[in-house]
């Protein structure tokens, strides 16, 4: 590439720096597609290692992986040591991730692609390669029989406790170490020697790093890059060791700990930034050290460093409205980096109108995303329906694609625990048409509730499994530094060291079983056009010839989950989703020590889970995709209301403080109402009004998305929310480009 | 009738180009390729649908009463639209009062083209009313839609002397009402009705052509040419001049 002289004396707005900064992240965005392809996960900001870097996992096993406190720590310890470190004189913070440590367990390759290729051979289960040396064969017919992501090895979903690894710095952590191992005496002496070696592997990373940023402060002949770079090293000799005392420093120390966590094993989860950064920004305005441009700025290098979930605004514990100038800020700081990026807004009955109108326009301004809004009433009461004080479940913020976490305090295995819905119904469907001479609608809903029983019973004993073995596995070293309890009691977040444990179960699939159950009841056993066996025999040959596409029609055009309110469709959707809750909740039972929580979510995996299904009753060919969450499936509703598509989405929330979230694709279009914002801002209110707890949003246009899969390379800004996560549309893999367009072009079509 | 091509599967169940003397004439409909087709309620593509269904007053609440809360938080509330709503009186004064008796806002949208005792009949349930006015010059009126603009005119003047918000839009057609002169003259008029909240222009566009196809009817605009976002600006400066508040679509 070629280098541009800058002169001497030229001095550089943040804005400038921060387009400098963003022209680098889309350049490395284009050296990553064309050295490893698409992706099917999230644009975290991660950079690539020069192609003729070698670094091998040092392996612990004789399956030639590693496991447990001494793999991963001297795993971590080498990659630190070795991987190259990033300083880039227009950025306000130093460092970057280049690899995730738990993608490269797979095998002793150090070329991490062999991982990546087995995960993704399982939906959601991006990492997991197990230690062989805990069996759970006895489960995996259950997985393959019902589809089931069992999330058994996955890497950390849940959110630190931030705040307490600012206040500490990386030297208090150590002392709280030291501390709690004599106290311990020799009981617990591999988890803290394995944490410790933790913290001074990534405090060698940022020595490193020093040295970087001295060797280009030396060179640089700009006098303004060469200040910046002047006081990115005093930031970083301070944080390498105290506690942060200005918001650079808390930025710096916020992105070391979270490429620390990312590097090791992908963790996304950010906390309340707003309120995180507001001590240190209060601290710096009174000092008269920091103007408000220079605040935004630091902060638009954090969310550009990697895009972390961060929670803003929403209710404190007691329920006042924690909208501050840094909330405004951190707005700031998104619309000067302007690209992928996970804010949401938490909208409550205090919530400053401000912000919640500044949102919006920003949705709309930039078409990327961002924010996302959350829904503080359906979520506080369905936590405090769990079994927790609101206080609590106030504090319990967005930190995930569809999920809510309790910083610090609780482990969850979020996002990562998925059933498909659909695929029981098909067992259930199988069955009663082999075994029973007189099918009917009671008796395919007993079979269905009975093998969704049996699905999640081996799906909690999955949890379980995990929960007993995963520090064997994949111990949780960097986020235990930072959580409540793992440092005191000398546990691991996944064995025993969290408060809580709320492991979190997601139905998916849940319009396909709906719509399945609503069409036979509607054309089977009420008009009777046509029997039990006809319509098993289409199924069976997928609805093939001009017959086959006729009764096709037939169950499609019946009523339709989302079609209108407490029609036949509604109605099944909330039953099923009532049952798979209280099967859920009914794992309590069998395991007091965990707290079992509904959600209704796919992820992005609608594709894989419908290559798992066959044709079904409701007019859907076999294998293809699954409804995305808990939305309607494609052409529910001729005029595609949203507001019907809400109303249902809200009537099938499983009401326990997970999440069913709510993907909106919207027509750009709507934007050139002069009433567009307000009619936004009211569709989202009332939606959480109605009880909704989530919405992901897109504002994009259908032309350009097609124009953009055709050739991606001639949109490498265009940015689009996935599922839960923000992601350039360019770096996505083709599938899931595919999986964009399809909803846009369903939102347009039907 | 309506019949879409790419919707057909071929399974023949409205018997194309079969004798049809038994079916009434507003069950039929002649495709693209001349074919007579009879609909029989039993085309499951939904290729041959009859456009539009049967509901009563209290359909149309019970589905408006699940978007309340929507209504409440945006302000919003229901609009009856076309065909043109004057022409079903009885259903609209019954609907529009049912509505507002649950406190739900009521619009309708309208071209004026009725005797004004229909108007009056529903003013009192009305919180809003949205009409056209398409072009201030009597005989282009009548050559372009097929009637005079009188009725229409004289009903603007009674509406906008009420206090019932109004708004007023104009379809912007090549040929027809697309010069600045043509825009201005409705400007002047309406910009002394006390009770205006905005003036609409739309542009006109092609995306009709297909619906008319499938209905079997020809479509005369087919060439015409899209209406360009300078013109519509130009006409937005223009109807502004006027002092009206003024919106493009």
């Amino acid at each position: 590439m070629a280098t541009i002289a800058i002169p001497i004396a030229n001095t550089f707005s943040y804005d400038r720096r921060m387009r400098r900064l963003m022209e680098k992240k889309l350049a490395v965005t284009q050296e990553k597609i064309d050295r490893e392809g698409g992706m099917d996960e999230g644009d975290y900001g991660r950079h690539v290692a020069p192609a003729d870097f070698k670094w091998k996992i040092i392996p612990n096993h004789a399956d030639g992986s590693f496991y447990g406190y001494s793999g991963w720590v001297k795993n971590f310890e080498s990659l630190l040591a070795s991987q190259p470190v990033y300083v880039n004189p227009y950025d306000a913070l130093a460092g970057q991730t280049f690899f995730y440590l738990s993608k490269m367990k797979g095998s002793t390759s150090a070329d991490s692609q062999e991982a990546d290729a087995v995960a993704s051979r399982v939906p959601g289960a991006a990492s997991c390669i197990w230690n062989p040396d805990f069996n759970y064969d006895h489960l995996k017919p259950f997985h393959d029989q019902y589809n089931i992501t069992h999330g058994i090895g996955n890497d950390a979903h849940y959110a630190c406790d931030l705040k307490m690894g600012l206040e500490l710095g990386w030297n208090g952590i150590l002392e709280k170490l030291e501390r709690y191992r004599n106290e311990h005496g020799r009981d617990k002496t591999l988890f803290y020697e394995c944490e410790i070696r933790t913290v001074k592997a990534i405090q060698m990373w940022i020595s490193r790093t020093i040295a970087e940023i001295d060797r280009q402060f030396e060179t640089e002949p700009n006098e303004d890059l060469a200040a910046n770079l002047r006081k990115m090293k005093g930031v970083n000799e301070w944080v390498v060791n105290g506690p942060p005392r200005t918001l650079r420093e808390a930025c710096q120390w916020l992105a070391w700990f979270v490429l620390a966590k990312r590097t090791y094993n992908r963790c996304g989860a950010g906390g309340q930034l707003d309120e995180l950064l507001r001590p240190y920004y209060e601290r710096d305005l009174a000092a008269g050290r920091i103007t408000d441009a220079e605040a935004a700025f630091d902060i638009a290098c954090l969310l550009l460093i990697d895009a972390q979930y961060y929670q803003i605004s929403g209710p404190d514990v007691d329920g006042k409205d924690m909208t501050s100038k840094v909330s405004h800020l951190i707005l700031d700081a998104a619309e000067l980096m302007d690209g992928p990026c996970n804010l949401t807004i938490r909208v409550h009955d205090g919530l400053d109108p401000a912000i919640f109108r500044r949102g919006v326009e920003l949705l709309f301004k930039y078409k990327k995303g961002w924010p996302r809004f959350s829904g503080d009433k359906a979520l506080v009461e369905g936590f405090i329906r769990a079994g927790y004080p609101a206080t609590l479940a106030r504090m319990r913020i967005a930190v995930g694609c569809n999920w809510m976490s309790l910083p610090g305090l609780e482990y969850t295995l979020n996002d990562l625990v998925k059933i498909n819905l659909a695929k029981v119904f098909s067992v259930a469907w199988d069955e009663m048409l082999s075994e029973s001479e007189d099918p009917s609608l009671n008796d395919l809903w007993a079979r269905f509730s009975r093998h969704l029983l049996v699905a999640v019973d081996k799906t909690a004993d999955g949890n379980h499994f995990h929960l007993c073995y995963q520090v064997f596995n994949e111990p949780e070293l960097v986020t235990n530094l930072s959580c409540c309890g793992p440092i005191e009691k000398g546990l691991d977040m996944s064995a025993g060291g969290a408060e809580y444990y709320n492991l979190a179960i997601d139905g998916a699939g849940l319009a396909v079983v709906a719509d399945s159950f609503a069409a036979l009841e509607q054309r089977v056993v009420e008009e009777r056009k046509l029997s039990w066996y006809e319509a098993d025999r289409c199924l069976k040959n997928n609805f093939q010839g001009v017959e086959g596409e006729y009764v096709r029609l037939t169950l499609a055009n019946s009523e339709r989950y989302g079609q209108n309110t407490d029609n036949r469709g509604e109605r099944w959707a909330v039953r099923v989703s009532q049952e798979f809750s209280r099967h859920v909740r009914s794992q309590n039972e069998r395991y007091p020590e965990y707290n079992f929580i509904p959600g209704l979510f796919s992820w992005a995996n609608t594709i894989q889970f419908g290559q798992a299904v066959g044709a079904t009753p409701n007019g859907r060919r076999a294998y293809e995709p699954i409804n995305h969450g808990a939305n309607p499936l494609p052409g529910f509703r001729r005029d595609s209301a949203v507001t019907a598509m809400v109303n249902a989405i809200a009537a099938v929330q499983p009401g326990y403080g997970n999440t069913a979230p709510v993907q909106l694709e919207l027509d750009p279009g709507i934007a050139n109402s002069p009433d567009a914002i307000a009619k936004i801002q009211a569709l989202i209110q009332t939606m959480f009004d109605e009880g909704c707890t989530l919405l992901n949003i897109n504002l994009i246009d259908g032309d350009q998305i097609l124009e953009a899969h055709k050739d991606p390379s001639r949109f490498p800004d265009l940015v689009v929310r996935v599922t839960g996560f923000t992601s350039y549309f360019a770096m996505l893999s083709p599938k899931f480009r595919q999986l964009i367009v399809d909803r846009i072009l369903s939102r347009d079509h039907v | 009738m309506q019949f879409t091509r790419s919707k057909c599967i071929g399974c023949g169940s409205c018997r194309p180009g079969a004798d049809t003397l038994s079916a009434k004439p507003d069950e039929l409909v002649t495709d693209p390729s001349g074919l007579i087709r009879h609909y029989r309620g039993n085309c499951q593509s939904g290729a041959l649908v009859k456009i539009g269904r049967w509901v009563s007053s209290e359909d149309v609440l019970h589905e408006a009463i699940q978007d309340r809360r929507f209504y409440e938080n945006s302000r919003g509330g229901v609009t009856l639209s076309g065909g043109e709503i004057t022409t079903q009186i009885e259903f609209a004064l019954e609907t529009l009062s049912l509505l507002k008796v649950n406190g739900i806002h009521t619009a309708i949208e309208t071209n004026l083209a009725a005797n004004w005792d229909r108007f009056e009949l529903i003013m009192p349930v009305i919180d809003l009313v949205i009409f056209d006015i398409k072009c201030m010059d009597n005989a282009l009126h009548q050559t372009w839609t097929g009637i005079p603009n009188w009725t229409i005119l004289a009903n603007a003047r009674r509406i906008g002397a009420r206090k019932t918000p109004i708004a007023v839009r104009t379809p912007v057609i090549p040929g027809f009402n697309a010069e600045p002169e043509a825009i201005q003259a409705i400007a002047a008029f309406i910009r002394e009705f006390k009770n205006l909240i905005y003036y609409e222009l739309l542009a006109f566009n092609p995306l009709g052509a297909d619906k008319y196809k499938s209905l079997g009817i020809p479509y005369r605009m087919e060439n015409a040419p899209v209406i360009r976002e300078e013109t519509m600006q130009l006409l937005q400066k223009t109807a502004e001049s006027q002092g009206v508040e003024t919106r493009i679509a």
